[in-house]
């Protein structure tokens, strides 16, 4: 029982005593009840000398700040409903951030000792990572210094397991030791051994955790089990633990073991991953590797020379480079928006301090201590805090959620990302110490009587604070509405981007014919020219086209610059110079289903297709490059081992190497009858109906069951190339709009408490004759000159923040001046806006009533 | 130490008692010489209990009323003990003063 109950429950057995007492000598009962309360006295005055003895006196006036808080944020729901927003916005968002970037930049690898780890190698335009040459890796191996261990990988490319479902994999070939290196195990079953990895020795595969949960059950059964791969017998030796990932940060579903031929001389790119000796220093190894860097460049050819750079680099700093600067921005932006909320939060409770001085004056009268006020009010801004952590939490939990689900895959670590209870920890304090703050400002001037008369005199010396906090909310808004709108823009560059093909309603269908199943060429041009033929008789097709890579991914084959000859002229340019070349193989159907346009010459015909020498046509920009003055039709041209090919046309420019990155030169060589040609393997078909997406899943069925086919537009896939900065932008977006509104709230209120307080003045000018315009314009005006200076600080502001999101821009700088207009547009709408609505309700003060206000 | 404290002690050294108890207790005894005011006496007995005085528990009179009963901690009987003590040197400081007066 509550002490205020058993308090009750005496006072009442007291009563009923007296009462029967009071009866046996001879009162009525009405009566005798009424005397004994009546001796009784005052009650609650008794009730509140019991409590004070009972309660511990800070206990019991906490509970009454809190009772009178509660009362106090109940009256106001409009202030404690946007306050709280305001709070949980914050919050939310900067908690929710932190956890994701957290992930991202600054959390251990799942590896062990991972500052010793170190991933180097060459660069080169044609390879997406830093790699070394199969060829002379042992010769780095044996010759290096700075390392205590070196293991490789290969990349990972597409696998497929052929079981009653056929999947497409992720495979990867790795060096006996490589899981050693990283402090890893298999979590059950065996590593992949050293005799595993002799060439010729029977295949064997480690799996994922995840393809063990999704295609075995989990169960432990699956060691030494015999699984198809690529049309290739494979035994399971172990299942990868679950929180496995390659260091390159690729997915991957199985891991084998490179059996690398060592009469082998071809080259094949390893990743080198590597773990310093201790005491060896990132720059020392570097310069330690550099001769054999050196040396190893003997063997490249030397038209590649001149592209390839010497990397060396921690693990950790590789794998968040990409990432980092999304990652700086967000945070930026996250930061921005708390302080934000915060001043926001702090204008409210200063307005409403302000709003609440005749009551504060007329508590302080009544006797109420100064403590005792300044408790109060502290009560009350650490309650709105509470609240607006808490809902802040639930904020970021869901915004968290949101992130991964909406963002684009290849963000590494993303999908672990977890609400982070530290950083939510950090977030509550802050909003807590900003309470304490906003409640302490206001509660630490004493309110004079003279607040009481009616007249404006208490807090005239804080009148600065309020608009200083409005404008530093405008200024951060514009910044952030200024970010959203440059990568706004850039999306719409991007989603605008010319690409010189059409893509609506086209079918892109795409399958790599397992090399084990389909061993000979000339297997594999007999599946896709049935395949072709197949589909060509399919209803409904009118345009289609078969080509082995697809625009305007940067996946296509390519050559260098450099390796390019011209039939009586050579080679068209000195080693090293010049980038790369785009090569497509495609059936003369390819220019009419993308519309490409032929510039000169013609497109290529079916009697191309048989002729025994290939004919080409080369777009406009290797046309510029290789033959500025002349006409290109009939000239030959030569790349590599293609042998002389005649050039029959030219075509327009196709965008080919992404969407982000400037176009490469390229040229088509006509698919022929004839196995001889270029990448056969791994084809893709074009087709202009849609519609008809399953009957092509049938077509592919009858002639390989096992085959593994994905059919989607080509609309999803160049869709799928702007999902990063789509991303971004949506982000930022979110922020800069949250921002916005916040900002626009807080000018609201700061002029909506301007014109209560002045209304006694307004009633004086309406009095003397000044229209309702002129009072409008006044508050206006009033809210225009802090727009003004909250705009020009934060285009200051903006302009130093620029080089941030320099980089993550696209067809657009920072200074571009159509996303700055626009931010500054939509802030000075929404201040504006903010502004007209108590300065239209001052505007209808009518003069007598605002008087009689005095 | 005020008389009104030395009342409840004292009429709590005869037993446990409850507060209307106390009321009646001083009357009798006193043949309506004292007095205890309600206002004071529950304030008063809160705060001796807390004082660890006295100590309390609910129980039901011979009248089958739910009532709270007061009691002598081992520290109130030192309490009451010190307080008669002082009290009878008042008495007689007190007497003695109206004498010579």
């Amino acid at each position: 029982m509550k002490p205020e109950d058993q308090w009750r429950d005496e006072l009442e057995s007291h009563i009923a005593m007296r009462a029967e007492r009071n009866r046996a000598q001879g009162m009525d009962p009405a009566e005798a009840r009424r005397a004994a309360g009546r001796a009784f006295g005052n009650q609650t005055q008794i009730s509140e000398n019991v409590r004070a003895i009972r309660i511990p006196e800070w206990l019991d006036q906490l509970r009454q700040d809190l009772r009178y808080a509660v009362r106090g944020l109940l009256h106001a729901p409009g202030f404690t409903l946007t306050a709280v927003a305001a709070i949980a916005v914050g919050i939310g968002a900067s908690t929710a951030v932190f956890s994701f970037t957290d992930r991202i930049l600054f959390r251990p690898l799942p590896y062990a000792d991972e500052q010793s780890l170190v991933w180097f190698g060459m660069t080169a335009p044609l390879a997406d990572s830093e790699f070394l040459l199969s060829w002379d890796y042992d010769i780095w191996r044996k010759k290096q210094t700075v390392f205590s261990v070196m293991k490789s990988s290969s990349g990972t490319v597409d696998c497929d397991l052929a079981v009653n479902d056929p999947i497409r994999l992720r495979c990867a070939s790795i060096e006996p030791g490589f899981l050693g290196l990283f402090g890893l195990m298999p979590q059950i079953g065996r590593d992949i051994t050293v005799e595993d990895d002799q060439f010729g020795a029977p295949p064997t595969a480690l799996i994922s955790h995840g393809l063990w949960r999704s295609r075995f059950g989990e169960n432990a059964a699956v060691l030494n089990q015999t699984i198809d791969l690529d049309g290739r017998p494979v035994r399971v030796v172990g299942v990868l633990p679950p929180n496995f990932e390659l260091p390159s940060l690729a997915d991957v579903d199985i891991l084998r073991p490179q059996q690398r031929d060592p009469k082998e001389r071809g080259a094949s790119f390893l990743h080198v991953y590597d773990r310093l000796k201790p005491g060896v220093s990132l720059v020392e190894a570097r310069t330690r590797l550099e001769p054999i860097y050196q040396e190893s460049l003997k063997t490249v050819p030397a038209a590649f020379v001149k592209d390839i750079r010497f990397v060396v680099n921690s693990l950790r700093e590789r794998q968040v480079r990409d990432t980092r600067r999304a990652a700086q921005l967000l945070l930026g932006a996250v930061a921005l928006l708390l302080l934000i909320s915060i001043a926001n939060v702090g204008n409210l409770l200063l307005a409403r301090a302000a709003g609440r001085n005749r009551e504060f004056a007329l508590r302080a009268a009544m006797g109420a201590g100064a403590g005792r006020l300044l408790r109060q009010s502290l009560t009350e801004s650490l309650l709105l805090s509470a609240i607006g952590g808490m809902a802040g939490a639930g904020l970021a939990t869901a915004l968290l959620r949101l992130f991964i689900a909406t963002a684009p895959t290849g963000i590494a670590r993303l999908s672990q990302a977890a609400l982070d209870g530290r950083v939510l920890l950090a977030a509550f304090a802050v909003s807590l110490l900003a309470g304490l703050l906003f409640g302490l400002a206001p509660a630490m001037q004493r309110p004079s009587l003279e607040s009481l008369t009616g007249g404006r005199v208490a807090g005239r010396r804080r009148q600065w604070l309020r608009p200083a906090l409005v404008v530093t909310q405008i200024a951060l808004s514009l910044v952030l509405l200024c970010g959203a709108g440059l990568l706004l823009h850039s999306l719409w560059k991007l989603s605008n981007v010319e690409l010189g093909i059409r893509t609506e309603s086209l079918l892109a269908i795409h399958a790599q014919l397992p090399r084990q199943r389909y061993p000979e060429r000339a297997q594999q041009l007999a599946f896709w020219e049935a395949m072709e033929e197949r589909l060509a008789r399919l209803p409904g097709v009118s345009r289609f086209a078969v080509t082995n890579s697809l625009p305007p991914s940067g996946q296509a084959m390519a050559t260098i610059y450099a390796s390019m000859e011209v039939d009586g002229r050579g080679r068209v340019a000195a080693e090293g110079v010049g980038g790369m070349i785009v090569i497509r193989q495609v059936t003369p159907g390819y220019f009419a289903t993308l519309r490409i346009p032929i510039k000169k010459g013609r497109v290529f015909s079916e009697e191309d297709r048989r002729r025994p020498d290939s004919v080409v046509i080369i777009d406009e920009a290797l046309a510029g490059r290789m033959f500025p003055h002349e006409d290109p039709i009939g000239r030959r041209i030569k790349s590599g081992d293609t042998g002389w090919m005649e050039i029959v046309g030219v075509s327009a420019n196709v965008r080919n190497a992404g969407l982000e990155r400037a176009s490469d030169p390229e040229f088509y060589m006509v698919k022929r009858h004839n196995a001889t040609d270029g990448r056969l393997a791994n084809t893709a078909i074009l087709l202009a109906n849609p519609a008809i997406s399953a009957a092509v899943r049938d077509e592919f069925r009858r002639l390989d069951p096992r085959l593994t086919v994905q059919i989607d537009t080509l609309d999803q896939r160049v869709g799928k190339l702007q999902s990063r900065p789509r991303f971004q932008a949506l982000l930022l977006g979110g922020f800069a709009f949250s921002g916005l509104l916040l900002a626009a709230i807080g000018l609201y209120g700061v002029i909506a408490l301007l014109v209560a307080q002045r209304t006694p003045e307004i009633g004086v000018r309406m009095a003397l004759g000044a229209t309702p315009g002129d009072v409008l314009r006044m508050v206006l005006s009033q809210a225009g000159v802090w727009l003004a200076i909250g705009l020009v600080l934060g285009l200051a502001a903006a302009a130093a923040s620029a080089k941030l999101i320099e980089s993550l821009l696209f067809g657009t700088t920072p200074d571009a001046p159509a996303p700055i207009a626009g931010a500054v547009l939509a802030l000075s709408a929404a201040a504006l806006l903010a502004g007209w609505l108590p300065a239209r309700r001052a505007a209808r003060v009518e003069p007598v009533q605002a008087l009689r206000y005095e | 130490m005020a008389p009104l404290e030395l009342m409840i002690l004292k009429t709590l050294d005869a037993g446990p008692n409850h507060g209307f108890g106390i009321t009646t207790h001083v009357q009798t005894v006193s043949r309506g010489l004292l007095d205890v005011e309600e206002g004071s006496l529950y304030p008063a007995l809160h705060r001796l209990e807390k004082e660890g005085v006295l100590a309390s528990e609910w129980s039901t009179t011979p009248a089958g009323r739910k009532a709270r009963l007061y009691r002598l901690t081992p520290v109130g009987r030192k309490r009451l003990a010190k307080a008669q003590e002082q009290w009878a040197e008042t008495a007689r400081g007190v007497n003695r003063l109206m004498r010579f007066a």
